[in-house]
């Protein structure tokens, strides 16, 4: 276990140095003059003063001075000590227009997940259990629309439905968690349902098809045969050794998750770190484009350093190895 | 394999080996019945793709209406016989804006498709045939690129370069290319260890003719697998940027910027507004994903008959 613990933190250090220098190069594939001569009010292309006291200022202040590693050591050092550059749009650090949003999004991530966790392993579950009677085929056929549709649109259409049948009216005021739990609750929870019933799909299908596997496996007929009641062969047999590949989906799911999210932030008006996102990429505010992607991968890296430890406390043949 | 006969002779042998009919591949047309009979969501897909390339091909002889036109009497118009679908708040045809619609769709979904896998799948092919540290590299890579949801990089890189057609149709191929990657090197993995392939080398063919003459034909059920299923996932991320406002900057509709805006504020009192232009990213959708997958069973004989 330890060795593999060390094994899976050695490959994570890498991993996110590079998804770093992915970004910064990405992002700077822009001509840092075009933002500049942007910034001091003029259309790109359009000749300025390059010597100028004022240029220099602000390309010192747009971290833009130096050669590129040095100006990506800079980047990435500052990043860890939690300064992610001034915003071009308001000139107010990154990491202020960042922070008040976080715990919206991670709310909002974490219970999306826990929403299709649960549908997902539940419909398999009952999917392959009841393989090829007409519950099977419902819920089977529903993923797989599901998966077709995209999440924005199955949102718009819930509100609209909502609205036009009983009167709904969208909550719009956000509390805290800690301050007004049920308010909190009320503004999150169908967001992070759409997001999660959608995401549940891909989770349906694969618990499905592992507890078909593990169905036709000797031990469980070992286990039927000797008279066990089928809801403890179920519990004790099937669903321990089915339900552990499904664990690994997890952490592909939150990759998949992060596009619903951000963008069901847009339909429902949530302020958090997806909806400054779209603001930043609207508005080319690299910075802020920049110091978000960081941000997202790094979680998304993490999400799945967790998962596999979690995969490898689960199975005891990965622990052991 | 019998011994031979001893009471006929090797002429005898002979005659009959010319006399009989040499073993035949079973022709395209054998392969379409095939399909036809025993894929029926493949055949609906296919069905589905066919409508929607040729309304994409069609669109000005399809659509009643130019996709701009505002008819301000018929504002918010509920679909009737002049207008199949409705009209929406500015008094245009939702049908014909759906038409039009598929223009950008199929565009867009094809073009980043085969940008997409096409790099993808040569590095895919290059990585599977040198394996060792190539393949190392190439595969820490492709981890690295797939940590980015798609959505998100796709935004990125229509942030850097802006959101003109050429570069939300190269975005949405970054999305894809990791996928081409995995799929056509795994698969060159799997042809590398076959026989022709070893006789090939040890006749002294050299590498590029390899991988071109003997690796690459057998490469094409993949790409073709990998090509369908991923055109709907392209049409999906197309519409999610179209509807954050950031895909393609151009008048002709796309569906997903048909539901952005007003869109959402008008459709509790006019909901074709936003139901027809989504009914119709999700069965075009759908429409690949099954032919996708029937062409995967049809291709892959393991998966035949489940």
């Amino acid at each position: 276990m330890r060795t593999y613990l060390i094994k899976r933190l050695l490959l994570f250090i890498p991993t996110a140095f590079g998804v770093s220098i992915f970004i910064f190069v990405m992002l700077h594939t822009i001509p840092g003059d075009y933002a500049t001569a942007l910034l001091l009010g003029g259309e790109p292309g359009e000749a300025y003063d390059a010597s100028s006291e004022q240029f220099q200022k602000i390309r010192e202040q747009l971290g833009l001075q130096g050669s590129l590693p040095q100006q990506y050591a800079r980047w990435l050092g500052n990043f860890f000590q939690g300064d992610f550059g001034i915003s071009w749009t308001n000139r107010k650090p990154v990491w202020d227009r960042m922070a008040p949003r976080i715990f919206l999004s991670f709310e909002l991530g974490v219970l999306a997940v826990a929403i299709a966790m649960i549908l997902g392993t539940v419909g398999g579950v009952i999917s392959a259990v009841r393989q090829d009677t007409w519950v099977d085929y419902l819920l089977r056929g529903s993923s797989m629309t599901l998966q077709a549709m995209p999440g924005f649109w199955l949102a718009l259409m819930v509100i609209a439905g909502l609205v036009a049948i009983w009167g709904w009216k969208p909550p719009i005021e956000y509390r805290h968690l800690w301050d007004d739990p049920v308010r909190n609750l009320s503004v999150l929870l169908l967001p992070a349902f759409l997001v999660g019933l959608r995401s549940s799909a891909e989770i349906l299908r694969m618990t499905r098809s592992s507890v078909l596997e593990v169905l036709r496996e000797d031990y469980v007929r070992t286990a039927e045969a000797k008279g066990l009641y089928r809801s403890k062969v179920l519990g004790q047999h099937v669903l321990r050794n089915a339900l552990l590949p499904v664990t690994t989906l997890a952490g592909f799911e939150v990759v998949f998750l992060m596009s619903g999210q951000v963008i069901i932030e847009q339909v429902f008006n949530l302020h958090g770190v997806g909806k400054l996102f779209i603001q930043g990429v609207a508005a080319r505010d690299y910075p802020v484009v920049q110091a978000i992607v960081m941000f997202i991968a790094l979680v998304v890296l993490l999400a799945n350093l967790v998962v596999d430890v979690m995969y490898a406390w689960l199975d005891p043949r990965i622990r052991y190895e | 394999m019998t011994t031979p006969n001893e009471s006929t002779s090797a002429d005898e042998i002979r005659q009959n080996l010319i006399a009989a009919e040499p073993p035949r591949r079973p022709g395209m047309g054998k392969y379409m019945l095939y399909y036809f009979r025993h894929k029926l969501l493949g055949t609906v897909g296919l069905v589905i793709v066919i409508v929607m390339v040729l309304t994409a091909l069609l669109a000005d002889l399809i659509a009643p209406f130019a996709y701009q036109q505002q008819n301000y009497e018929d504002v918010l118009a509920a679909p009737n016989f002049t207008y199949l679908f409705g009209t929406d708040n500015f008094g245009r045809d939702i049908f014909s804006r759906i038409v039009h619609g598929a223009r950008i769709s199929m565009l867009v979904g094809f073009l980043s498709v085969l940008v997409g896998t096409g790099i993808g799948a040569v590095i895919g092919l290059i990585s599977g045939f040198f394996m060792g540290k190539v393949d190392a590299i190439v595969q820490r890579l492709v981890d690295m690129w797939m940590s980015f949801p798609d959505l998100i990089l796709a935004l990125t890189i229509v942030a850097v370069f802006g959101n003109t057609l050429p570069n939300v149709i190269l975005a949405i191929a970054a999305t894809i290319l990791p996928r081409g990657v995995r799929v056509i090197r795994s698969a060159t993995i799997a042809i590398r260890e076959m026989d022709y392939t070893m006789a090939a080398r040890s006749i002294g063919a050299s590498d590029i003719r390899t991988m071109m003459r003997h690796i690459m034909p057998n490469t094409v059920a993949p790409f073709l697998i990998i090509m369908s299923s991923m055109f709907g996932t392209a049409i999906l991320t197309e519409a999610g940027l179209s509807y954050l406002g950031l895909g393609i900057s151009e008048p002709t509709p796309s569906w997903g910027r048909m539901l952005t805006g007003q869109a959402a504020q008008y459709a509790p009192r006019a909901p074709w507004i936003i139901a027809f232009p989504g009914f119709f990213i999700t069965i075009t959708v759908m429409g690949f994903a099954f032919f996708g997958d029937a062409l995967r069973d049809l291709f892959d004989p393991r998966m035949r008959g489940r």
